[in-house]
């Protein structure tokens, strides 16, 4: 039985990313194009017709109901549909799609090499490793990136793992500090001090006490209160360098 | 059959008249192995059927897999014009060179050590850019050669000429060859002269360049002067003119000497009246040599490989007078037949090994020249040297292996790596332990005789010598714990040596003179040079090597036992008034530059010590260990990069590694807002849409979310203020001229030391005063410096303009109260210049003024006045027109007129900018020189190489930092820049592509698009 082909008078929407917002009781929907809402919401992309497929907002998606222009104001407070589709584009919840999470999470990752490549020494050569180097190790480690975590925060855990793996030599970068510290809390300062890990590299007693110390960039804190404390506030800690490898200077 | 064992080759080194050292120079695939290989055979090493198919000198399996040769290597051969007689046997020398370009420093050692060359070239391709490149280097070091015609074979079997199109092909390559040393004469003529016309000071000009006085007869190839060879190294057949001569005078009667002249040349043989006559061409007559030679030879190949006449081939056989193997003469194959009539005939290894003999120097005839050269370098006159060196001057002109009277003279070229299984002693041999012992004792006695009759002979002041001979006591110590034997590689470095004077044994203390050794500098003090304890000696066969008892003067050997104490190339003597020859001649610098680690992260200690082995191994590596901690590796070439790699993968380190291109630094700066935007149009009319997008920029960021919430950050004008109830701070952000950030970089060292007191106070006084010029015309005073960053001496500085905060500058030593919090400023001051906000690379040239601060103390921890005080410095970055800056090579080139143009086209697709050309005066190569971005450099020699075929040759140099014109975030704004750019103007701006770049691999955000169209993604299907 031939039939004729009539053209339909419905635009069909394919390969959609939905994204839900539930506001007043109602649950709004919108079609956007997929891999575009999280560049959106990072502010890559600026063009909205670019992450929406139409400017409607809809009840449900895939049975093409619109929501109604009441339900809508009542929700919103406003009539304008581009509005709202840019409200629930930012608020909304929508499935991550494959590609995204993948280039996030790989931006994490190198993040993190970079942090710890920047943090981190070969106690060996006295030398920073690349961040291609620390990538490797840590694919080795089997490492993996939690998305909600902050790339510094994730970056001084997967320094204890690598740590941790014997085979891999790496230690934290020391930091250098330089102390100013009035002579009559002197001594006092200087046992404290003494008592932490910090290795002190000199200390001149004339009249007030000068030291130059080598620390672990995490006692910091400690180091910094100790002074704070001892002398109220008198004494002052001089950061000479945050990372310090090897005594020579960057070459062109 | 070998002929002679390695003992009496070496007594053939006791008369340095009977010595020659060699080299075989060409252009790739010219057949310098095949050549060697011959002279091999007829030395019964390898069987003379296998000459020019075995390639014996390669000894590396890449070298046979890929069919090049890439290193040097020396095989010592016996010589003797008359079969029986022993006594005129000569001791031949042959360093087999490589011709690709990535190894010309390979060619370069050998020629060093050698007096004469062997320079091939291929008859078919005709002079190619490598072999005008040898020929330079030879003529830089003055070595004589001699020219070999190869692969005349071609002529006939492939491009089936006549005889006397291959007579004009011959004369057309040897015009071609003179050429070439007629223009390396000229241009070095022209040189002299220059040099002493500028000298001369009756201000009378001398407008002649001279050319016109200098005689310039003996330096040009001909056959009748006896220095040219015509051959095929295949097919082991080659001639001089004088193996004909010979044998036609007896055949004509004529005059041998006669017949020496017109042999080649414009003479023809009238048969009628049996005489040579003048002008062949116009008469339309064969020339003598196409006539006698060519044609005897073209019947010969035309009777055996085309008409394989077994008849013709047999009468030829016979009139020669040839002894030829009946086997091979009746070989099916009529290729070895081909060879055993030919090289019965015309043997290639008497030809070529007469000919060095006779036209080549011995050691004892070494160019005068050459001799100030080594002594002296090229720069710097003899005259001014001292007068114990200039009587080395005679030692060496004398060559004499008295170990009394002459000094011991020994220059090493280069340390090559022989697998120990090659070295005679790990070899099954047939001394007992016993005789070793005792030879070993004999030996030891030598070394004590030695010893003493150093010392005596020693006329150094007292002091010295006690520093000596506690030197020595510790070296003998060292060696003593050194003998552990090293299991781990299989390799032994061998020094390849060439002594000059005196004699070397196995044992002896030598002095070991480094390349930067000057007996001028150090006149008094001799005591720091290191004395090393002389290991085995070896003559070198190609592949393997035979023990050496010892080394007289002119001979070319050896050495074991000097790796720890040579780096690549070191002068070997017995007086510390020796200078250190002159480092080698290097054509090509390395300047292949890649970035290697190793697969395992775990193995970083195995591939640093491998590659410092490897960089041992040739002299034509560097590497550099990159404070970001990369491994550099400095190679040549793409092919000397693959070989680098497999050494370094199978034999040094062992390890599998990755071979990436090199991390390019930027820097970021600010400059003075422009007045014109892209398309040249005034932007004071457009303030209002540039100061908009300036405030879209700001409300991105604050949404983006720092640190630090911004909504406390002010910006007014170009002030940023941050403040909130306990803290208030204004900085103001500006560019530094020029002639500042030239100064900060150049005192660079001294700033670094400004606080640690290891610095005088004139020296710090002398760069304030410099400091304070330059920057009083910018506005600033030099006692406001609060500090220069980043790394405390970086090309960025931090002023103190706050009103009610008096601080003495930096330059003011040691500080004794400072405001609460004054570091923690100091300190984000650091962390912003260390990571700009463009793409986290340091800042350059950027000023930093802080105008007000109010704190409230107690209230913050330093750490967060650190992080607020760098939020604020970056944001008095940002809101300034930022740049990013490229590093640029200084690039200089030298290249031949027709690949001008491909050149240029190189250059400009790399962004490269010409700086000047100029034409090389005698010659027809130009100097070019240019500016090439660094990030733009990777690939680049390999490229240019390639389009120009070998003809420029590229050198890069680190110049200076500049900024790009664009700015990285510009995205087109009025109606004229959408018009001319579009709307996506990515494309364009390449300051954005490469800070993309940057941020891509540091992993921080880009603007980049997962999906550039969504549209794009849809698959409209319409059954539904």
């Amino acid at each position: 039985m031939a039939t004729i082909f009539t053209p339909t008078n419905q635009k069909r929407l394919t390969n959609i990313a939905v994204v839900r917002l539930k506001k007043g009781g109602k649950r709004f929907e919108i079609a956007c194009y997929p891999n575009k809402v999280m560049p959106w919401r990072n502010k890559i992309e600026t063009d909205i017709d670019e992450v929406l497929q139409t400017p409607t907002v809809f009840l449900n998606v895939s049975k093409g109901q619109v929501a109604k222009a009441d339900d809508l104001r009542k929700a919103f407070n406003t009539d304008d549909a581009t509005d709202i589709c840019k409200i629930i584009l930012t608020k909304g919840e929508l499935q991550v799609t494959e590609k995204e999470r993948q280039a996030q999470i790989e931006n994490t990752f190198r993040d993190i090499a970079t942090v710890v490549s920047e943090k981190c020494i070969n106690p060996e050569t006295k030398k920073p490793y690349t961040v291609t180097m620390i990538e490797k190790a840590m694919k080795d480690c089997h490492i993996s990136v939690k998305p909600s975590r902050s790339a510094k925060q994730q970056a001084l855990d997967v320094i204890q793992q690598l740590k941790a793996t014997e085979t891999f030599k790496i230690e934290r970068a020391q930091m250098k500090l330089r102390l100013f510290i009035p002579s009559k809390d002197g001594k006092r300062v200087r046992e404290k001090v003494k008592k932490t890990n910090a290795q002190i590299l000199s200390e001149e007693f004339d009249c007030d006490l000068e030291m130059t110390v080598v620390i672990d960039p995490g006692l910091f804190r400690e180091i910094d209160d100790i002074v704070k404390m001892e002398t109220k506030g008198k004494g002052q800690v001089e950061v000479l360098s945050l990372n310090t490898c090897g005594d020579d200077d960057e070459t062109e | 059959m070998r002929q002679l064992t390695g003992a009496q080759l070496e007594r053939l080194q006791d008369n340095p008249e009977r010595i020659r050292n060699l080299c075989v120079l060409a252009h790739v695939d010219h057949g310098k192995t095949t050549l060697v290989d011959t002279l091999i055979a007829s030395n019964g090493i390898i069987s003379s059927r296998m000459a020019g198919k075995l390639r014996y000198m390669d000894s590396r399996e890449d070298e046979q897999i890929r069919g090049i040769t890439m290193k040097s290597s020396s095989i010592s051969l016996c010589f003797s014009e008359t079969e029986e007689a022993s006594s005129d046997k000569y001791l031949i020398n042959i360093i087999d060179s490589p011709g690709h370009i990535d190894f010309s420093s390979e060619v370069s050692t050998a020629i060093r050590l050698c007096d004469g060359a062997i320079l091939i070239v291929d008859v078919v391709e005709g002079v190619c850019p490598q072999t005008t490149a040898v020929l330079r280097q030879a003529y830089i070091e003055k070595i004589t050669p001699i020219l070999v015609l190869n692969k005349i074979d071609r002529l006939i079997t492939e491009l089936k000429m006549s005889p006397m199109e291959a007579y004009g092909r011959l004369k057309r390559i040897l015009e071609n060859v003179n050429a070439i040393v007629g223009q390396l004469f000229a241009s070095n003529v022209m040189e002299k002269a220059q040099l002493s016309n500028g000298n001369s000071k009756d201000g009378v000009f001398d407008w002649s360049s001279g050319l016109e006085d200098v005689d310039d007869e003996n330096i040009y190839f001909g056959p009748e002067k006896g220095n040219v060879i015509f051959a095929s190294a295949t097919d082991t057949w080659g001639f001089s003119i004088f193996e004909f001569t010979e044998v036609l005078s007896k055949k004509l009667g004529m005059n041998k000497n006669a017949l020496l002249k017109t042999l080649w040349g414009d003479y023809y043989f009238d048969s009628k009246t049996k005489t040579i006559k003048k002008g062949a061409i116009t008469k339309g007559k064969k020339p003598m040599f196409v006539q006698v030679v060519l044609d005897n030879l073209w019947t010969i190949y035309e009777a055996v490989l085309v008409k394989k006449d077994q008849e013709l081939v047999e009468k030829v056989i016979k009139s020669l007078n040839l002894k030829v193997n009946t086997r091979e003469a009746n070989h099916k194959d009529c290729k070895i037949k081909l060879n055993a009539i030919l090289s019965a005939w015309l043997p290639i290894s008497r030809a070529v090994l007469r000919m060095t003999v006779e036209k080549l120097p011995s050691p004892l005839q070494l160019v005068p020249e050459r001799i100030k050269n080594f002594l002296a370098g090229y720069n710097k006159s003899f005259d001014c040297l001292l007068p114990e060196t200039k009587l080395l001057y005679n030692d060496l002109i004398s060559c004499s292996s008295n170990e009394k009277t002459a000094p011991l003279i020994v220059f090493v070229s280069k340390i090559v790596p022989i697998e120990k299984k090659f070295l005679p002693e790990n070899k099954p041999r047939l001394l007992t332990t016993e005789e070793i012992a005792a030879k070993r004792e004999a030996a030891r006695k030598r070394h004590m005789e030695g010893l003493l009759n150093k010392l005596e002979s020693q006329t150094i002041g007292i002091e010295s010598q006690k520093g000596e001979t506690n030197n020595t006591n510790k070296e003998e110590t060292n060696n003593e714990s050194q003998t552990i034997p090293d299991v781990e590689l299989d390799e032994e470095f061998i020094a390849f040596a060439r002594i000059y004077s005196g004699t070397l044994r196995k044992g002896d203390e030598v002095l070991v003179l480094g390349p930067r050794h000057n007996p001028q500098v150090g006149t008094e003090d001799f005591s720091g040079i290191p004395k090393v304890k002389v290991g085995n000696l070896y003559l070198l066969m190609g592949r393997e090597l035979e023990n050496l008892s010892e080394a007289k003067a002119g001979s070319v050997f050896g050495i074991a036992g000097l790796s720890d104490s040579i780096i690549k190339s070191a002068t070997i003597s017995s007086t510390p008034f020796c200078p250190a020859f002159t480092e080698v001649y290097a054509e090509s610098p390395p300047i292949v530059r890649v970035a290697i680690e190793p697969e395992n992260p775990y193995d970083m200690s195995k591939m640093i010590s491998g590659l410092k082995l490897l960089e041992q191994s040739d002299s034509c590596i560097q590497v550099i260990h990159e404070s970001t901690g990369e491994n550099l590796l400095l190679t040549a070439g793409e092919v000397h990069l693959r070989k680098c790699i497999d050494d370094l993968e199978n034999k040094y380190a062992k390890i599998k590694v990755t071979v990436s291109s090199p991390i390019v630094p930027f820097r970021e700066t600010i400059v003075i807002p422009p007045e014109i935007d892209m398309v040249n149009e005034s932007l004071k009319d457009q303030k209002k849409s540039v100061l908009k997008t300036e405030s879209e920029l700001k409300k991105e960021d604050n949404d983006s979310g720092n640190d630090e919430p911004e909504e406390k950050i002010v910006i007014s004008n170009d002030r940023v203020t941050y403040s909130d109830e306990f803290f208030t701070v204004t900085v103001r952000a500006k560019p530094l001229e020029l002639k500042t950030v030239q100064i900060l970089e150049e005192k660079r060292n001294v700033l670094r030391l400004l606080n640690s007191g290891k610095t005088s106070a004139e020296v710090i006084e002398s760069v304030k005063s410099s400091l304070d010029g330059s920057l009083k015309e910018e506005g600033f005073n030099c006692n406001n410096i609060w500090a220069f960053g980043p790394r405390k001496c970086g090309p960025n500085i931090l002023f103190n303009k706050i009103s009610n905060y008096e601080r003495e500058s930096v330059f003011a030593g040691k500080v004794s109260k400072l405001r609460d919090y004054d570091n923690s400023i100091v300190s984000g001051f650091e962390m912003a210049t260390s990571a700009g906000p463009l793409c986290g690379e340091p800042m350059h040239g950027v000023a930093f003024i802080v105008e007000e601060w109010e704190i409230v103390e107690d209230k913050y921890s330093a750490g967060r006045v650190m992080t607020a005080m760098r939020n604020v410095f970056r944001k008095a970055f940002e809101i300034q027109p930022q740049r990013l800056m490229v590093a640029m090579y200084e690039c200089s080139i030298l290249c031949s007129a027709e690949a001008l143009g491909k050149m240029y086209g190189v250059l400009s697709k790399r962004y490269g900018r010409i700086l000047s050309d100029d034409m090389k005066e005698g010659t027809d190569v130009f100097q070019v020189n240019a500016l090439l971005p660094v990030v733009e450099s990777f690939g680049f020699a390999e490229e240019i190489r390639k389009k120009t075929s070998g003809s420029a040759l590229p050198q890069l140099r680190f110049s200076h930092w500049e900024a790009l014109e664009m700015d990285p975030n510009w995205v087109p704004t009025t109606e004229e820049e959408y018009m001319h750019f579009g709307d996506k103007a990515d494309s364009e701006n390449l300051a954005r592509n490469y800070m993309n770049r940057v941020r891509k691999r540091k992993g921080l955000k880009t603007d980049e698009q997962l999906v550039q169209f969504a549209e794009k993604q849809r698959t409209l299907s319409k059954k539904k």
